[in-house]
């Protein structure tokens, strides 16, 4: 068993030893742990070719900011160069990555001034009656809603939202729900349980869910 | 049968698959009774569906040139310190 491209976590198998001729994108991210560790130039060649695209869409997703995602980025392939050789092994080399584009994100999001403020959550979650009846009081949903994100109309606006939920919730869902990464994934990356992964999820999915049904009741003034 | 919010509180689990099946049966009964519920529960999944495409896969070219320049750098300073470092003779011990 080994770890696959996309690393799933699995435990891997010693590496093989591979020669100048085996091509790096033959190999898997456990069996090219060894040749980064050798300073192989093909082998990070083909880290970047793995991983270049998912950290900057994260680092974007994060950020929400094109130079803060280059720069998180290139703080990132530095990072994995400099700590490459005191890699273990014990998560996934992708979890590794993910973990350090998600720190380096969050250090550029605490040196930002307070200009970019968060909402409260809990002003857009579900509330319920005595009886566990929810009660609401804009109608429900709206077929504009469906057809508004059908068409991709609010791809902006979905983006403006996500960045103003809090850095906590954000994180979770951007690797979650916009990256795809699975909830271990994300748990491993960031240092939680998986339940805690699933409980920040799922609020901020019913928060973006009603801020969309606002923003069509609302008149596009949300 | 689970009320309303119980139903909500359960809805990610749900679609992550993380319900058992006597978990999964109930909520199952639940939706077919209610259909606020299940508009909701289907409204979730489209606002999902919608943050998925979200997704982005155009790193600027200019980055995509820094990086490798960056990695050529790097690699053949480390190359260099390596091989100077290899070079420099070893300090003999006084013999006490």
């Amino acid at each position: 068993m080994e770890t696959d491209a996309m690393g799933t976590g699995r435990t891997a198998e010693l590496p093989l030893p591979v020669g100048r001729s085996v091509p790096r994108s033959a190999l898997s991210d456990a069996q090219l742990v060894p040749l980064l560790k050798a300073a192989d130039e093909a082998a990070y060649e083909e880290l970047l070719r793995r991983y270049e695209t998912k950290i900057f869409s994260l680092a974007r997703g994060l950020t929400r900011n094109d130079t803060d995602a280059q720069d998180v980025l290139q703080e990132a392939c530095l990072s994995v160069f400099k700590h490459i050789k005191s890699f273990k092994g014990q998560s996934s080399l992708s979890t590794w990555i993910y973990r350090i584009t998600a720190n380096a994100a969050l250090m550029r999001l605490r040196g930002r001034k307070k200009d970019e403020r968060s909402v409260p959550i809990d002003d857009y979650l579900p509330q319920f009656d005595d009886t566990g009846h929810r009660v609401a009081a804009l109608p429900d949903w709206h077929p504009a809603v469906d057809e508004m994100l059908l068409n991709k109309e609010l791809g902006g606006l979905l983006r403006r939202w996500i960045s103003e939920l809090e850095p906590d919730y954000r994180l979770v869902f951007v690797m979650r729900d916009q990256e795809g990464l699975s909830n271990e994934e994300v748990a491993a990356a960031l240092n939680l349980s998986v339940p805690a992964v699933k409980s920040r999820l799922h609020r901020a999915r019913l928060y973006l869910r009603e801020r969309a049904k606002r923003y069509v009741y609302g008149g596009g003034g949300d | 049968m689970q009320s309303c919010r119980e139903v909500i509180d359960l809805l990610t689990e749900y679609l992550e698959g993380g319900l058992a099946a006597e978990g999964r049966r109930a909520f199952d009964a639940h939706m077919a009774l209610c259909p606020a519920c299940l508009e909701f529960l289907e409204s979730v999944r489209k606002t999902r569906a919608a943050v998925s495409e979200l997704r982005s896969s155009d790193l600027p070219a200019e980055m995509h040139r820094n990086l490798r320049d960056f990695l050529k750098r790097n690699l053949r300073a480390k190359a260099k310190n390596g091989r100077a470092a290899r070079r420099a003779p070893r300090k003999r011990s006084r013999p006490s």
